[in-house]
């Protein structure tokens, strides 16, 4: 083709465009459309002839201007949430539209499975959604922490309150005895990864129990998060399949709009500092149940627990006291820098953000740093095919005490140690290390330990992970009533973590050695992990008369590789070199552990509505799990589920006192599979003289099936007054069958787990949502939202007909465990008791040296229920002219905690429960025959304490430690906010507007819980199964936090 | 309605019979799923790469429990006073793995490993190793059943039940003799092919046959002279037996560390220092007795300090009383047990040893009345426990001459018992003798059962471990019940073996 060719057709185009032009103009139409609820201009709206492609959308103005012809009759305004408008064109040619909000609340839009947005109206399962903003501004470096009291049913438990730690998040109630019940994390449609590295992946195959590890989730930047919409039950999950058995959590990001380029810039900075410690006894001194003393030749600490004693003479007044605890945390300080960039035209929008944390913890020497970038891309390739790209780069940095939590932790030792004694002093007199030795005097270095600051100070345990994440997605308009949509995620992160302890610490690593007798201990792990998956969706839809039908075809795929290599060695030829190559050869182990999982799905679903006022939606997912045995990877699970608006079908309106109602129903089940490689479990190293493998814990099991879930969900949605009022109510009620379980079982199998699939768990419950808006003038308004969620659990069987079956990793301290009992809840706690009779009175004992005691029964019964009755949240927002206050109201009412913190420190007669010593009591109780028991006995130190005596004390019966029906109001998060006046910015060219905040996090709490915090848990968030949260022992509890920050837009 | 599937005049819509094809990818479905096996650990080995561990296990056990066994028959006792196993004081419900290593290795670290073994080896037809892991899982059931009495026989291993009935331990002897009796035919059978591998990872024979059949005639032995007390024991037999069993030292089954220093503990000794597991431990007042001369002649063993660490000034080996602790300022009599014997980081651990037979010999020539046969086992017992100490044979020859008696004639039991006592120290075996003795102190020359016994014992001495209470009260606790096992002097129900019941 010739240029000249060219440019005739090109000519000719141009010719045929005038003509249509000038034969079809006839006159234009102008004019401004605002909103009905503040008069405020509206942008965007939908401008439309009715009955012709043509139209125009409003300018930031709310103005528009369109030509029409002579055909032109109607008008036709819409815009989501808002009710559509149809206005007569007649003879006018400028149109004042006010647009009245829709009272369907179309404006609810929430983000469905596969990212599928839905008016809430369609909906037939309890959802909740929380803005990003809202979680930003509680700066809460783990975006899991601030949804606790902001979604009814959510239960998020930090692990410890030490920088970088995990969150334990679950929904609902636990459904698995044994398997993970976290929910799923969907960012931009593809599952990402929240898991916390496992212990027993690496050298030392430690329980969890005293180290933690960041949940991956919290590399996301909360600033970077448009919203998060919780998807509670399975009916929920039923399209997200496996891995969603426990709810999902469905996190949007923020994305580029059209419009010129908006830079928004945020900085915070947060001072925290941890308050909260239980009470001790300031009456007794310190004397070591055998011959020790703090200035001995040697320090630092294994096991404290066992070694200190205070059961001394009473302090002599005037004796100088040391606030240790004030000593070892002190002020943590941490800044976030945030900037955001976006904009995009018709074609091509963009989001790019960059943040920069760092915190430094109040306990000395630890961190948590987080760098992150995001950037996202939407393209429209043709009216068609929309494209839209992200890649997210994180990098995060913790520094943690050696020790987090538990026996021997910076806590640990600063509680207890003699508060007669200045812990700063990490020299005795002697010039040696101060700490505790050899109290037992037999020779070895098996009772001492670091003082903290020691620790802190030259052991090293930190860890570093890069991660990226790409997401990308194509969407096909194939024909206008079918969609192609195609999404691929890749997630891969690499951590680097390291322990190093001085050749002059006392420090034990886990299931080796005490660094001081190996000449220094230095041990790192690199933990690999990737996750690829990919969606594909055809989506269709189609009306039929007053009937919309749409259709959901999709295949899921996905491949996740996790791989741990560590080393470890001993005998630092140079303390200053942190490699492995520095320890002696002879010390050094290595050893890989990993996991391959591969899932293929496919799944349909298949909604129809009646004049968007009935609604029913039937689904059916079919998973290939590559962890369960060939013949029963393939299973099925539909789901059904149904609403009807009554509003529409009753053809209320917006302003009748009822405005909107609506009444849902859903059943469905979902399949969970087993955790990789236990269907045929791998042999293990051995790592003695000869090397080799043998058989590992597990038995094989060839026969294992999915476990299986089935839950029903009622719930209905009414608006008051216009919608100033809002009660949103769920029931559910849900069964996990055939759970897969792992079970310790006698040894005479031969092995001393079996994965089986047994047992049956039931979780009962009602969430309400309450929306209030009881005052709304021009300058003040007053918004309230309120979560309340009641769950009630029971196992209804377990394994092999046991009559308990227990977490051995919650078995943190004494005679307590996160046990199973049938007919009891999930969440209960076994442990030991007093002996009772028949009738339930204590026997006290009538013979022996204990003789006048109660009895303690070694054997594991319910001893508690961490349950709470129920959960309350209560967030306020308060709006004056340019100040919002919004503040957060977190009420825990029931549930025991075991107080395992006082159960140690009673042992060590630290706990104010000594201070009962010496008196002398009349425990009520019978004896061995019956008769009541009338032996005088005295509350001495053989009752209280097992230190050094080889028996166990009646008054550490764990029973007596169980804190029964704790309350708890929390003042979680309160945020003030100043918007700097508008007007002031109308001539700078530069900055747009500016936002001033001040914010607050835990500051208060009203409990009846004796100890430092109810909300503690004992493990890190990898444990499974119902976990640890209730037991406290030693666990750090959160900071309390105050941030000033601004916020300003260019 | 929507229906991708059928056949539609519009064009466009055929297209659509292209997508179900794309989202259903089943052709390679299986193999895409075929990923369940673990990437970096293997789910089955060659044979000869279980060996390391499983000899390892042979001992871990025994090591583990002699720790509070050792209280029991007071080769040492705890630096604290009134401890509880010094008092013969059972571990507690809930107890854990106190004092059960062995019932574990028994069916997992042994047991399963010898089921993987024997079938591979069988597919493989590499018959060597059917015998040697016939005579391993005979040796286990007999230390084990010493331990811990009636344990699950018939239905162990069998993993598709959850529950595990007892069998007796007359049973379990009669099946375990079987077994041994399967181990003989099972090595005489050379047919199989020959694997290479085997003597370089055997490493306690180096894949010997003749040295595993003597092995296996060991056990043998063990068990018809644990029977003593019955009206089925046959001194002859026994004599027979331990004949057909070990020839010298050289025969010692014996579990080997490395001895190069500087390594990780792990790789060392469970009973030497770098594994610090006898801190709270002294040798005891018996043992001590039986070797400076007390009960020997007032001639001092040179054993004494072949064995034992003496105070540093004085030179003097002093033993802990049972349940007294370490008395009030003699920390110096009592430096750690370590550095003797086998109280050192590459010291092997011993099995079953030549000295051990020979006493089995000498009561069972005693008891039968055969006073030369005994004496010339007795001394060969002495004799070769001695060289194993590493005594110097002139030392030996004058111990010989001058402690004990110097002939037949003179021998009595408690010269036999006493001196098995010595030559089994450390070991579990002597156990089984003293309670076939019922801890008789004139047997065992010095043995007093504590006057303060543990207050679960009701007054009676220990006869039993108790099994793991994470296998048998967690998740066996009906059959563990039946058993009597939750009583709480169960500790104390007589072993069969050592009672005269038939």
């Amino acid at each position: 083709m010739n240029m000249k060719r060219l440019y005739q057709i090109g000519y000719a185009l141009l010719l045929i465009c005038w003509a249509a032009v000038v034969f079809a103009q006839q006159r234009t139409l102008s004019g401004r459309v605002t909103s009905a609820e503040d008069g405020q201009p509206m942008p965007g709206v939908n401008v439309t002839i009715k009955g012709q492609n043509r139209g125009a959308v409003t300018d930031v103005d709310g103005r528009f201007v369109l030509s029409v012809d002579a055909n032109a009759k109607v008008l036709v305004f819409s815009f989501v949430g808002m009710k559509t408008r149809e206005v007569d064109i007649g003879a006018q040619s400028v149109f004042d539209i006010v647009m009245q909000p829709d009272t369907r609340e179309l404006r609810e839009v929430v983000v469905t499975a596969f990212g599928i947005e839905r008016s809430k109206q369609e909906v037939s399962y309890a959802v909740q959604e929380v803005k990003g903003e809202e979680l930003a501004e509680t700066l809460r470096p783990n975006v899991l922490n601030s949804l606790q009291g902001r979604i009814a049913g959510i239960n998020v438990g930090l692990t410890v309150g030490t920088p970088g730690a995990s969150s334990q998040i679950v929904l609902r109630g636990a459904t698995s005895m044994d398997g993970n019940n976290q929910p799923l994390f969907v960012v931009d449609g593809v599952p990402v990864d929240n898991s916390t590295m496992r212990e027993g992946f690496i050298v030392g195959d430690a329980p969890n129990r005293n180290s933690d590890y960041t949940n991956r989730i919290a590399d996301l930047n909360p600033n970077d998060i448009e919203s998060v919409t919780v998807l509670k039950g399975p009916a929920a999950a039923a399209l997200y399949g496996v891995d969603a058995a426990g709810g999902a959590i469905i996190i949007t990001t923020k994305k580029g709009k059209k419009g010129t380029m908006k830079i928004e810039y945020s900085a915070n900075s947060q001072w925290e500092r941890i308050t909260r410690f239980p009470k001790t006894q300031d009456v007794y001194g310190f004397n070591p149940f055998a011959s020790g003393t703090l200035t001995a030749t040697t320090s630092t600490a294994t096991a404290p627990n066992v070694i200190m004693g205070f059961w001394g003479a009473e302090i002599p007044p005037g004796t100088p006291r040391y606030n240790n605890l004030r000593s070892v945390f002190q002020w943590g300080f941490n800044q976030i820098h945030n900037i955001n960039i976006s904009g995009g035209s018709d074609l091509f929008t963009y989001n790019a953000s960059g943040s920069v944390f760092r915190q430094n913890g109040s306990i000395p020497n630890t961190k948590f740093d987080r760098n992150t970038f995001r950037l996202s891309t939407g393209a429209k390739l043709s009216e068609k095919i929309r494209l839209t790209t992200s890649v997210q780069y994180t990098s995060s940095f913790a520094k943690r005490p050696p020790v987090t939590k538990g026996a021997g932790s910076a806590y640990n030792i600063a509680l207890t140690w003699p508060n007669t004694r200045d812990i700063r002093n990490t020299r005795g007199e002697d010039g040696a290390l101060t700490g505790i030795a050899d109290i037992n005097n037999d020779g070895q270095p098996d009772d001492v330990f670091d003082n903290p600051f020691f620790n802190l100070e030259r052991n090293i345990t930190q860890d570093k992970t890069n991660r990226v994440l790409l997401n990308g997605s194509f969407s096909y308009d194939v024909l206008d009533w079918l969609n192609l949509t195609g999404r691929l995620g890749y997630d891969n992160y690499y951590t680097y973590g390291m322990t190093f302890y001085d050749p002059q610490s006392w420090a034990r690593y886990p299931n080796r050695n005490i660094a001081r007798l190996v000449g220094g201990v230095f041990a790192e792990y690199e933990n690999k992990s990737s996750l690829l998956n990919s969606f594909l969706l055809i989506n269709a839809k189609k009306k039929f008369g007053d009937f919309n039908t749409a259709l959901t075809l999709g295949n899921y795929t996905e491949d996740k590789l996790y791989r741990v290599d560590s080393r470890y060695g001993e005998n630092l030829a140079d303390p200053d070199l942190l490699s492995i190559s520095s320890t002696a050869l002879a010390t050094r182990e290595v050893i890989t552990r990993g996991t391959q999982r591969r899932l293929v799905s496919v799944f349909g679903e298949l909604k129809a509505d009646y004049k968007n006022m009935v609604y029913l939606s039937i689904t059916g997912r079919n998973d290939w799990s590559s962890t369960m045995p060939r013949a029963n990877r393939s299973f099925f699970y539909p789901s059904i589920s149904g609403n009807a608006v009554i509003s529409e079908i009753l053809g209320l309106e917006s302003t009748d006192k009822v405005s909107f109602a609506k009444a849902r129903i859903s059943y469905a089940e979902v399949g969970k599979d087993a955790p990789p490689h236990q269907v045929l479990p791998a042999l293990q190293e051995f790592t003695r003289t000869g090397g080799g493998y043998n058989v590992g814990f597990f038995g094989p099991n060839p026969n294992l099936v999915p476990e299986r879930t089935t839950s029903f969900e009622a719930g209905f949605d009414v608006k008051f007054l216009g919608n100033r009022l809002g009660v949103d109510f769920t029931y559910y009620r849900m069964t996990s069958r055939n759970q897969i379980v792992q079970p310790r079982l006698s040894y005479a199998s031969g092995y001393i787990l079996q994965i089986v699939n047994s047992g049956e768990v039931e979780n009962r419950g009602v969430e309400i949502v309450l929306n209030a808006n009881p005052i709304r003038t021009n300058d003040f308004d007053w918004s309230l939202i309120g979560n309340f969620a009641l769950n009630r659990n029971k196992v209804l069987s377990l394994p092999n007909g046991y009559s308990e079956f227990y977490l051995s990793d919650t078995w943190l301290a004494g005679g307590a465990r996160a046990g199973y009992v049938p007919g009891e809840s999930i969440l209960t706690i076994t442990g030991n008791t007093m002996r009772r009779d028949a009738n339930g009175n204590i026997i006290i004992a009538n013979t022996g040296a204990l003789a006048g005691y109660p009895i303690r029964e070694n054997t594991y019964t319910k001893i508690g229920n961490r349950q709470p009755l129920f959960n309350l949240g209560l967030t306020n927002n308060l709006k004056y002219k340019n100040f919002t206050l919004s503040f957060l109201f977190d009420l825990r009412w029931g549930g025991d905690v075991f107080n395992a913190t006082d159960w140690a420190l009673t042992n060590l007669g630290l706990s104010m429960r000594t201070l009962q010593r010496g008196q002398r009591v009349v425990f009520e109780g019978v004896l061995p025959d019956g008769t009541p028991n009338t032996r005088e006995v005295e509350l001495n130190r053989a009752y209280f304490s097992s230190l050094g005596t080889g028996s166990t004390a009646p008054g550490l019966i764990e029973e007596l430690f169980i804190e029964k029906n704790i309350k708890a109001l929390r003042l979680r998060d309160v945020t003030f906010t100043y918007t700097m006046p508008k007007n002031i910015f109308t001539d700078s060219k530069f900055v747009k507007s500016l936002q001033l905040t001040a914010t607050g996090t835990n500051l208060w709490l009203l409990t009846n819980y004796t100890g430092a915090d109810p909300d503690v848990n004992g493990l890190n968030a990898s444990a499974r199964g119902s976990g640890a949260m209730g037991f406290d022992y030693y666990s750090v509890p959160a900071p309390i936090a105050l941030a000033l920050g601004l916020r300003a837009s260019f | 309605m929507f229906e991708p599937l059928k056949p539609n005049k519009n064009m466009k819509n055929k297209r659509m019979l292209l997508l179900p094809l794309l989202v259903l990818p089943f052709s390679s479905c299986n193999k895409f799923l075929d990923v369940n096996k673990d990437p970096f650990l293997p789910q089955e080995a060659q044979p000869h790469l279980y060996l390391p561990q499983l000899i390892y296990a042979m001992g871990e056990g025994p090591m583990f429990d002699v720790r509070f066994i050792g209280r029991y028959v007071q080769y040492w006792q705890q630096t604290t006073p009134n401890e509880n196993y010094d008092r013969m004081g059972r571990r507690p419900i809930g107890g854990g793995l106190v004092g059960s290593q062995t019932y574990r290795n028994h069916y997992w670290a042994i047991g399963s490993n010898l089921n993987q073994i024997q079938r591979i080896a069988k597919e493989r037809n590499l018959r060597s190793y059917q015998g040697i892991c016939t005579a391993i899982r005979a040796y286990s059931w007999q230390i084990s059943t010493d331990l811990f009495g009636e344990m699950p026989y018939r239905q162990a291993w069998d993993n598709t039940l959850a529950t595990f009935e007892y069998d007796s331990q007359k049973f379990i002897y009669q099946e375990t003799d079987k077994l041994c009796d399967q181990a003989l035919r099972e090595l005489d059978d050379r047919s199989g092919i020959p694997d290479p591998n085997l003597p370089r990872f055997e490493s306690i024979y180096g894949g010997d046959i003749d040295k595993w059949k003597r092995f296996v005639f060991a056990i043998k032995a063990r068990l018809a002279n644990h029977i003593s007390n019955k009206r089925a024991y046959n001194p002859q037999r026994v004599i027979e037996l331990v004949d057909q069993s070990f020839r010298g030292n050289n025969d010692d089954a014996l579990l080997r560390f490395t001895t190069t220093p500087g390594v990780r503990s792990d790789l060392y000794s469970f009973m030497g220092p770098s594994r610090a597991n006898f801190n709270a431990n002294r040798q005891g007042r018996m043992i001590v007795n039986l070797l400076n001369g007390t009960h020997f002649n007032n001639v001092t063993d040179p054993r004494l300090l072949g064995m034992f660490v003496p105070n540093a000034t004085t030179n003097v080996v002093h033993g802990l009383v049972p349940t007294q602790g370490i008395p009030a300022g003699q920390t110096a009599n009592f430096p750690t047990i370590y550095g003797k014997y086998i109280h050192q980081d590459g010291a092997p651990y011993p099995l079953v040893t030549y000295s051990e037979l020979q006493f089995i010999k000498a009561e069972a020539a005693f008891r039968l009345g055969n006073r030369d046969m005994a004496y010339a086992a007795f001394v060969n017992g002495i004799r070769a426990h001695m060289e194993r100490v590493g005594i110097a044979p002139a030392a030996i020859n004058s111990y010989l001459q001058t402690a004990i008696p110097q002939s037949g004639a003179d021998l009595e039991l408690r010269h036999i018992m006493s001196q098995k006592y010595i030559a089994l120290y450390g070991q579990i075996e002597i156990w089984a003798d003293l309670r076939r003795y019922n801890y008789d102190g004139n047997i065992f020359m010095g043995f007093q059962i504590p006057t303060n016994l543990a207050v679960e014992n009701n007054g009676k001495p220990v006869q039993r471990m108790l099994p793991p209470s994470f296998s048998e009260e967690d998740w066996n606790s009906a059959n563990f019940r039946a058993n009597g096992g939750y009583d709480i002097d169960y500790h104390t129900k007589p072993m069969w073996f050592a009672t005269n019941e038939d």
